[in-house]
């Protein structure tokens, strides 16, 4: 079966229960792991391609962890990131999407490098 | 008209599908017309969010955030984008700050110790008790028989009260603050060689620089934000240097052009050696030194050429075979720094936590004396700072044990004069004698000291040699106000005051670059937690000073106090009354006028305070010195006080990662920050390990004189062989036990950052 | 009452056929299709447990779905004051 990332995001601080159905694997669970192995120090071993991307982009260059645009994996997880997220520390450059045939930050921003158009 | 309750429910959640699949700004208005619902009215209510401005409660930085509130709760944090320091950029512990409001450990009501154990009590019950305990203890022993142990987390009003309560009325000079554990040793280096405390510089200067030298600072960790400044700024710029001295490869050497990779508590030769190499390579600025610097061995004045002489021992080689790395390096560092034009210095904890702290200090002050790069843009002897009002409330605001508010001293009678003035008490009642430092005040506590009173900070976990002091703060009357609870310290206080949090009370933090900012008021306190000004106003009502605490209703109120402390100092305060305050993102002193736009170098031309006619000609006129002329030291390359030996061959040093901060009262309440790294460990290297058989994950007991702890071992490349790394932020694991307590002569500032230990696989 | 919006992914053929399943279930609206496959829908439930049966339902028994996306659950605590309105 097709693979698809599941995306749960949430927009208004009103109480939010997370709800897990779905019939594809990659639920918005994170698969139980040693969770007293920090997020990074795991990554780097098992999904080495995504943590050199990471690493080498301007978040990993400044350390800006997983965590924040994923959540903390036990308690909360995103397997993607959400425009909200991005606002609260580029403040500076939020967009008007209505004003441009885009529609989110990462309609631009793309992969762990989070690069312009990818370049 | 409002939305209802459901079709608000119904608009946030189709909102959320056309987001997720990105199709719809935040709003989509096709979804939500077909559905009925009025888009503009859903915007409005689902911002019905009022965004406070304030100042991140964390590092020194400094940065601007806002506190969205939504039906008096806390809803978000936002960089703030009209702030300059960090334009909107958040680093990852600010970026959680709201969830700190309401984390579950906040203490909600006041507690007091019955029969052994802590439980809930009124505030009248609560404050009678201290208020009648200390004025016995005053009265039996005499007022020495308390003190008061601040923080540099606590604002500027809330010092400036405990300040006055304790030296002007309680009579004693028993008042320090953690700024001892961190900044002491900045301030002592600061005033002996400038006369004056804090930079001269600001952080404008980052986007002038061309070479950055790092000194015992993990910026990347420690000051995100300002080390994002760095990165763009070399981004930008691939030209600009960014040298680092360090024992530990940090994540800060991603951008490191040259490391020198020291051993811990050595690199003072590293740094002689550099002046000497300035000097002989012909990089030093003759007019300046001619102009604006004296020469002093410490004691008596000298002139260049014994300093010459003095530097003669400090050849590359010599401080090479000192420090561990190689002279090429030295001289690498030292001909960068002579030939690019403008240098920033920048250090932290890693200098100011040695037994040599303010002589380390001294000596990094002298490059930039020797070579005039100091006073202009991008260039500046820059020291860093790890609480948010370290600058602000404690060094500025005079709480420390020989300080009196607005940069003034207990020793000088005429500053105990203007102070006793203002606080509208007799002159004697100030004690010229300075009180007990931080080390000294807690060794006594127990035995001379019977009553402290510990304001938001944590000092059961954050002293060295911890075990030591534990039993007195068991012994003594212990009253300790803080937001959090439990904390290693409030389960040892007789009394336990709720204090109000970051965002529920308004106040100035002043952060590392001699700026002040406004905090608004943006939530009620939780529970019935009150603000620490009130507490101790109210405190100081109930002990019988009524009279001089009653006009405190309001932070205004005490800043306005204050301010009236700095006129006409070097720190004038006068031209940021809070009408200002509320409309700017801060305001760097000295600001003599309310339309005085605040200075960015001092000691020189557009600092308010530069005596032109004086200076004559002289591009700096240092007028906090009798002649106006900065201090060069010659001083001796002093070593860490406990040495590496055969029985202890490992130095020990602790310091912090990025996502946690200090005792992790707050940060660890956030399961985010605590995913990046849930257990406490330490960092040993590969060739350590090596000779141990360690792997990462396997258990080592660390040893030092002081006792032992055993963690996790994380074997990576990151300490230089034969030193590890110890983060000190895990309460279940306290890593002082370890550390050593011997301080600085100067300053008293701890060297936590070097002992020598040694390790045992488990 | 739970309110939810969840991303219904089919098979792109199958999209439309989908989509009129979906409007003759109780509590369930359609919010159009979106980039070819997604129909975004809204779900009215008396409890936690029927909104989880519904997601459930849809999943499993509606040929050419290949997954069903939670993007957002109105909480317990707001069921109170929804039915007040």
């Amino acid at each position: 079966m097709k693979k698809f990332y599941l995306i749960t995001l949430f927009l208004v601080a009103i109480g939010i229960v997370s709800l897990g159905f779905t019939n594809n694997q990659s639920d918005e669970k994170h698969p139980d792991v040693d969770w007293s192995i920090g997020c990074q120090d795991c990554h780097a071993e098992e999904t080495p391609d995504i943590y050199k991307a990471w690493e080498n982009s301007s978040h990993g260059m400044v350390n800006f962890g997983c965590y924040i645009c994923h959540g903390d994996g036990e308690v909360t997880f995103y397997s993607q990131g959400s425009d909200a997220t991005c606002g609260g520390c580029h403040a500076g450059q939020l967009v008007e999407f209505e004003k441009t045939k885009f529609n989110s930050c990462y309609d631009c921003h793309n992969g762990h490098t989070l690069k312009f158009h990818n370049e | 008209m409002s939305l209802s309750r459901r079709d608000f429910l119904r608009a946030s959640a189709l909102a959320a599908a056309a987001t997720t699949l990105g199709i719809g700004s935040v709003f989509n208005n096709k979804v939500l017309a077909k559905a009925g619902i009025d888009k503009e009215q859903f915007i409005q209510d689902s911002r019905g969010v009022k965004w406070h401005k304030s100042v991140c409660r964390l590092c020194g930085v400094g940065c601007g955030v806002m506190l969205g509130v939504k039906d008096g709760k806390p809803f978000g944090i936002r960089g703030d984008k009209e702030n300059t320091i960090n334009e909107g950029l958040l680093c990852v512990k600010g970026f959680y700050l709201n969830k700190m409001i309401s984390a579950k450990n906040r203490l909600l009501y006041p507690m007091i110790r019955k029969n052994g154990k802590l439980t809930r009590a009124t505030w009248d019950e609560a404050l009678d008790l201290v208020a009648t305990k200390f004025s016995e203890i005053r009265d039996t022993h005499g007022s020495d028989a308390l003190a008061f142990y601040g923080s540099g987390q606590a604002e500027t009003e809330e010092t400036y009260v405990a300040n006055k309560l304790f030296k002007g009325h309680i009579g004693t000079n028993n008042v320090e603050g953690n700024p001892r554990l961190c900044m002491a040793s900045a301030v002592g280096g600061y005033i002996s060689t400038f006369g004056a405390d804090e930079p001269v510089g600001t952080y404008d200067d980052i986007e002038k620089c061309d070479m950055f030298l790092l000194i015992g600072s993990n910026t990347a960790e420690a000051h995100p934000v300002l080390y994002d400044r760095l990165v763009k700024r070399k981004k930008r710029n691939p030209n600009v240097k960014v040298v680092i001295i360090d024992p530990r490869k940090t994540p800060t050497n991603k951008i490191a052009d040259l490391h020198l990779q020291v051993i811990p508590g050595y690199d003072l030769a590293i740094v002689n050696a550099i002046a000497k190499l300035l000097i002989d390579n012909g990089h030093t600025d003759e007019q300046f030194i001619k102009d604006s610097v004296n020469f002093s061995d410490g004691k008596n004045p000298i002139t260049y050429d014994d300093y010459k002489k003095f530097l003669k021992k400090y050849t590359p080689e010599y401080a090479a075979e000192q420090c561990g790395v190689s002279p090429e390096d030295i001289k690498k560092a030292a001909k960068l720094f002579g030939e690019v034009p403008r240098v920033m210095t920048m250090w932290c904890m890693g200098v100011n936590q040695r037994v040599a702290g303010v002589f380390l200090n001294n000596l990094i002050h002298n490059l930039h004396l020797l070579t005039g790069k100091i006073g202009k843009d991008g260039c500046d002897s820059f020291s860093l700072t790890g609480q948010p009002n370290a600058c602000g409330g404690v060094r500025e605001g005079g709480g420390l044990s020989h300080l009196l508010p607005g940069h003034r001293v207990v020793a000088n009678a005429q500053h105990r004069k203007e102070i006793a003035e203002l606080w509208n008490v007799s002159p004697d009642k100030i004690q010229p004698k300075p009180g007990k430092h931080t080390v000294a005040m807690f060794d006594a506590l127990g035995k001379d000291i019977k009553g402290m009173y510990v304001l938001c900070t944590n000092p059961a976990q954050s002293l060295p040699n911890l075990s030591k002091y534990l039993k007195g703060m068991e012994d003594a009357f212990l009253v300790v106000a803080e937001s959090f609870h439990p904390t290693e310290t409030t389960q040892l206080a007789d009394v336990i005051l709720p204090a109000a949090f970051w965002g529920e009370k308004e106040g100035v933090y002043g952060c590392t670059e001699r700026r002040s900012q406004h905090m608004a008021q943006a939530l009620q306190p939780m529970g019935e937690a009150r603000w620490d000004g009130f507490i101790l106003a109210d405190l100081a009502k109930r002990m019988g000073y009524k009279e001089n605490f009653e006009h405190f209703t309001s932070a205004e109120a005490i800043w306005s106090e204050y301010i009236k402390s700095t006129k006409g100092k070097d720190m004038d305060l006068t031209g940021a009354p809070y009408s200002r305050l509320k409309e700017v993102r801060g305001l760097r002193w000295p600001v003599p006028s309310v339309d005085h736009p605040g200075t960015t170098h001092r000691f020189t031309k557009g600092d308010p305070y530069f005596p032109e006619d004086k200076a004559a000609g002289r591009r700096m006129y240092f007028y906090t010195k009798p002649d106006g002329r900065a201090v060069i030291y010659a001083r001796p390359d002093k070593g860490p006080e406990e040495k590496t030996s055969k029985e202890y061959p490992i130095a020990l040093t602790t310091g912090r990662i990025l996502e946690q901060w200090h005792t992790m009262t707050m940060t660890g309440q956030v399961p985010e920050l605590v995913r990046a790294a849930p257990e406490p460990y330490v960092e040993i290297n590969p060739d350590d390990a090596k000779d141990l058989g360690l792997s990462t994950r396997d258990k080592v007991r660390m040893v030092t004189k002081r006792g032992s702890l055993i963690v996790e071992a994380k074997v990576i490349d990151r300490p230089r062989k034969g030193t590890i790394f110890v983060p000190w932020h895990w309460p279940e694991s306290l890593t002082n036990i370890l550390t050593i307590d011997a301080v600085d002569p100067g300053s008293k500032e701890p060297e936590y950052k070097v002992a020598a230990c040694r390790l045992e696989k488990v | 009452m739970i309110i939810a919006s969840m991303i219904v992914k089919t098979e792109t053929e199958k999209v439309n056929d989908i989509v009129l399943k979906l409007q003759k279930l109780p509590n369930v609206t359609t919010h159009g299709v979106h980039k070819e496959n997604n129909i975004i829908v809204l779900v009215e439930a008396e409890s936690d447990d029927k909104l989880k049966e519904i997601g459930r339902y849809i999943s499993s028994e509606f040929e050419g779905v290949y997954g069903t996306y939670p993007t957002f659950v109105s909480g317990d605590e707001e069921i109170g004051l929804d039915t007040a309105v």
